[in-house]
């Protein structure tokens, strides 16, 4: 953090200690500006040696490796790999389905993301790398370009801090996904918190394609725990925080099905995960957001693989 | 179906706090959730079943209400089943015997229907034992008990029994079975039955009746086997076809119950008990005919006949009485309001001189004209036609004799006089209520207006109303429009207020002439048409006289006998030539008692004893015949095995019982919970399948 103390977030006082020590990883090499420290493609002869390849014509004479030429009679260079700076983009859902609560949990969804994402802004600024901020909800609200200077992870934190649900407002994924996407020059890593409530066929196009523009996406799919086991009783008239009307039900004779479904659209998320190449996190809000941080970042340790 | 607890059916009221619980369940909560989408999805696939569920939740909670309160009010059903012998406990039993005329129908033995139910009656005296009391009742309209009350004693119910004679009556097995019914209510033993001792003719109690029994009912048929019937219905009486005075046509006719036709049936008629007339009919199978005779009396006044045809095993309808009425003329009473001996200002002048004036080829008519005070002392009885002309405040008695009068069938023609009208005891029958005089301003009058040439009144003048289209009345009644009313405005003035009204009051008829039948108010009396217009109101009026049958009802029903003011005695000789006198006590502040003693066919012949009139004085309007109902005649069988009865051995025998059924009730209202415990559990099992696969 370069000699300034991280500001705390309401609701979770010791979240930053116990994530002092986790150190966050990226699957694949990420592009950055400065150096960091994780691995970048870009060769420089003072950074460490990466691997051989075959040379080919055009290849600069100096990286050609004459010792392996001696010993193999064919021609070889060096490649190096140096350390580089990761730019991390941090999306928030502001829906008005993101203030739920439920009985069961210490804080809205919408407060977990904030802890959660607040978290991840200050491992990705205190190992040096830059973290950005959007906020959306039926549009965009707020884009804060990834950056590493010195005060942009307290004003990172006042974003934060300020993100409100918006009343009645549903989610637009597509519009937001495809704007940051035109943003992202080099390859970042996007770290997207939401309920997944009305999202769409257009919402998994859109996070495929940034995974095939080689960003690293990981969607963090928020519920509570009411929305997981329905625990309501007796004859309710359930109303859309999305200003999508209402129906009356009987949670008792409806829960099982209720279940099904629920299970059913998490299954798809993780198949449409699974083949986009999104690390997908499931995370109740009765749960501690540093234990679901930290058991992503375990899940991340040792995954790093080649692009 | 009858309850021992009737008051526990209270308790379904609780069917209204349920579905209003069912119905408020809707809305109980609201919660503001995000996961809509699966919400919808899943509601809008399971609406059907939800809405389903609950209709059966609903359905099955009332329905478990409903058999468990209605088992608790104890119900039971009655039931036909075939007869046995009786056993168990103490028994109070009402023994009623069908007294009607159809039993005195014969077996091929020669027994009547009735001998055979007293048999009957005594062995099942024998077999009661000594401490089941018993009660007995005729069936026959109206019933009546035979017995004080119940008995254990067998001697005076055996000589009640031996002494009872068939009668002529009407069966009215309802109200029979209803009275024992009542009677069993007060019995105290453990067992009550109603035993009925009948030739299963007649119509069974209704439904309701035997729902309502809490005795059980059992009924035995002594003539399983229906004799072949003909019987005589009716006989009507009317003036002869050639139109003289003394001629009259007397029609009979028989009915065949038999299945085969039959020829060539022998009939009689006796006319004053001397043979006057025979012949033979052919009827056919199921059919009726008619046979007509005319005969010419000697003499007017009331004629006795009766008609008779050949015996067989009903001998009870093979022989029907009727009187004839014979009158010489048509009698008019005109009662003078206005009276002025001699002179042309007599409000009867013009219409005592049109009716007394002869019409060739028509009845003559007998004109007696009284004041109104000697009127309520005046028979009205012979009388055909009665004027009431000019009499502007009729005494109450006179009106209520008059009321009485029309609604008895007579004719009425009422006009008004020239001083104040208070017609309020008239009212009833009058054509409308007087609203008001009205009076032509000019010195000339009110002309007349259409007038209804299609009604009998008017049906002579269709060459012309000779004269009537140029009448004018200076001054005349209006009446208040009332179309509850049945009248008819037979004339109108221009301005379509009435000038001739007619009403129909039960079988009479009363006319309204809103202006004077003098010249006071009209030139109605100068005019040619006036004597036609008279004259044929007049038959108008007699002829719903001529057209009331002379009375005939049958055995047991009341007849009504009218009262004249000052009547000392009112005498009705029986057919068996018994007397039955009703003193001036009686009389008094009467204008009509009821004749009950109606037990015998045949003629009732009436006599009253009247101030001034000297001795017994016949009234031969008011004789009467009795007869036989025709209901009686049909001897089909209304009770077979199929209501759940046995005649297997020549007697037909069936009990209706009662069974009780709260024990199947407490069953289907457990099966209904353990059905409603599922159906409410439908969706908590599956919802608890879901959460042990989540």
């Amino acid at each position: 953090m370069k000699g300034r103390a991280p500001r705390s977030i309401p609701g979770e006082p010791g979240t930053f200690d116990a994530l002092s020590h986790l150190f966050i990883e990226v699957r694949h090499a990420i592009e950055g500006f400065q150096g960091g420290t994780h691995p970048s493609l870009h060769m420089s002869p003072s950074i460490e040696f990466a691997e051989h390849r075959r040379y080919e014509k055009g290849d600069d004479l100096r990286t050609v490796d004459w010792k392996a030429l001696a010993r193999t009679d064919r021609h070889f260079v060096k490649s190096h790999e140096r350390e580089a700076q990761l730019a991390g983009l941090l999306l928030l859902d502001c829906s008005a389905s993101m203030d739920y609560r439920g009985s069961r949990a210490a804080m809205s969804k919408l407060a977990f993301a904030r802890v959660l994402l607040g978290a991840m802004g200050y491992l990705l600024i205190r190992q040096g790398d830059a973290a950005g901020l959007v906020t959306f909800a039926d549009r965009r609200h707020l884009y804060l370009p990834p950056s590493n200077r010195p005060g942009h992870f307290a004003v990172l934190m006042d974003h934060l801090v300020a993100a409100r649900a918006q009343e009645d407002c549903t989610t637009d994924y597509d519009t937001t996904l495809k704007e940051v996407a035109s943003r992202l020059g080099q390859r970042s890593m996007i770290v997207l918190v939401t309920d997944l409530w009305n999202a769409s066929k257009e919402t998994e196009i859109a996070l495929s394609s940034l995974c095939a523009r080689q960003h690293d996406v990981v969607l963090f799919h928020l519920l509570s725990p009411d929305e997981i086991d329905l625990p309501f009783e007796g004859r309710v008239q359930f109303v859309g925080m999305e200003k999508d009307g209402a129906v009356d039900a009987d949670p008792t004779a409806i829960r099982g099905d209720y279940r099904d479904e629920l299970k059913a659209l998490q299954e798809h998320w993780r198949r449409t995960a699974r083949r986009a190449g999104i690390d997908l996190v499931s995370a109740v809000t009765s749960d501690s957001p540093a234990r679901v941080l930290a058991a992503f970042a375990r899940n991340r340790t040792g995954k790093r693989t080649a692009p | 179906m009858t309850f021992e607890s009737p008051f526990s059916l209270l308790g379904l009221l609780l069917l209204l706090p349920l579905i209003w619980l069912h119905l408020r369940r809707h809305r109980e909560t609201t919660v503001r959730f995000p996961a809509m989408e699966i919400l919808r999805r899943i509601v809008v696939r399971r609406h059907l079943e939800n809405r389903t569920r609950f209709l059966l939740l609903l359905i099955l909670r009332a329905a478990v209400l409903c058999a468990f309160t209605l088992a608790a009010a104890r119900p039971s059903i009655a039931v036909w089943r075939p007869g046995g012998i009786r056993s168990g406990p103490t028994l109070s039993q009402v023994m009623i015997i069908d007294d009607s005329a159809s039993m005195m129908q014969k077996d091929e033995d020669g027994r009547s229907a009735f001998s055979l139910a007293l048999t009957h009656a005594m062995a099942e005296l024998d077999r009661l034992r000594p401490e089941d009391a018993v009660h007995i009742l005729l069936a026959g309209r109206p019933p009546r008990p035979v017995l004080d009350g119940f008995t254990t004693d067998r001697a005076p119910v055996a000589a009640a029994l031996a002494s009872l004679r068939p009668g002529f009556r009407t069966n009215d097995t309802e109200r029979a079975i209803e009275e024992a019914s009542l009677l069993l209510q007060d019995a105290r033993t453990p067992q009550t039955e109603i035993l009925f001792i009948t030739d299963l003719c007649g119509d069974p109690p209704s439904k309701a009746v035997l729902r309502g029994l809490s005795a059980n009912l059992r009924v035995v048929g002594t003539m399983p086997r229906a004799p072949r019937n003909v019987s005589i219905d009716r006989v009507d009486v009317a003036a002869g076809a050639s139109g003289g005075p003394l001629e009259m046509a007397i029609s009979v006719r028989v009915t065949n119950r038999d299945a085969f036709r039959r020829r060539l049936l022998p009939l009689k008629l006796f006319l004053d008990d001397q043979p006057a007339a025979a012949g033979t009919m052919d009827i056919p199978a199921g059919g009726t005919a008619t046979k007509e005779f005319s005969h010419r009396f000697d003499d007017k006044g009331l004629h006795r006949g009766v008609v008779q045809i050949e015996g067989d095993r009903m001998a009870a309808d093979d022989r029907r009485w009727f009187t004839a009425d014979v009158r010489r003329a048509i009698n008019v009473l005109i009662i003078n309001g206005d009276n002025r001996p001699g002179s042309y200002r007599d409000e009867t002048f013009y219409l005592s001189r049109a009716l007394e004036t002869p019409v060739p080829g028509d009845y003559p008519l007998a004109v007696q004209m009284v004041d109104p005070e000697t009127a309520k002392v005046t028979p009205f009885e012979d009388q055909s036609v009665i004027f009431l002309a000019g009499v502007n405040e009729p005494s109450p008695a006179l009106g209520d004799r008059l009321v009485a009068w029309v609604e008895a069938g007579g004719g009425l023609f009422v006009s008004p006089g020239t001083g104040p009208l208070s017609w309020r005891h008239l009212q009833t029958v009058l054509p409308g209520r007087i609203r008001a005089t009205r009076k032509h301003p000019a010195s000339g009058g009110y002309r007349p207006g259409a007038m209804d040439l299609a009604h009998p009144v008017f049906a002579g003048f269709e060459g012309g109303l000779t004269g009537l289209e140029n009448l004018t009345a200076a001054t005349h009644l209006l009446l208040e429009p009332d179309p509850s009313l049945d009248r008819a405005v037979l004339a109108q003035f221009e301005d379509s207020a009435p000038l001739l009204v007619e009403r129909k009051v039960a079988s009479g008829r009363v006319m309204l002439l809103t202006t004077t039948v003098d010249r006071d108010w009209t030139t109605l009396p100068i005019q040619p048409g006036f004597l036609p217009l008279m004259q044929r109101s007049v038959r108008y009026l007699a002829a719903s006289l001529d057209d009331r049958q002379p009375r005939s009802v049958p055995v047991g029903q009341a007849v009504p006998l009218e009262v004249v003011e000052g009547m000392r005695q009112l005498i009705v000789r029986t057919p068996g030539g018994r007397n039955v006198a009703f003193s001036a006590n009686r009389l008094a502040d009467q204008t009509r008692l009821w004749f009950k003693d109606t037990s015998a066919p045949g003629i009732y012949r009436v006599y009253s004893r009247m101030p001034g009139y000297g001795g017994l004085v016949e009234q031969t309007a008011a004789a009467f015949t009795v007869n036989v109902s025709p209901e009686e005649s049909d001897l089909t069988r209304t009770w077979s095995p199929s209501d759940g009865g046995d005649d297997s051995d020549g007697l037909y025998e069936a009990v209706k019982g009662h069974l009780p059924i709260w024990s199947y009730l407490l069953l289907a209202g457990i099966l209904l919970l353990l059905a409603e415990t599922i159906a409410s559990g439908w969706g908590l099992r599956k919802s608890h399948l879901g959460k042990g696969r989540t």
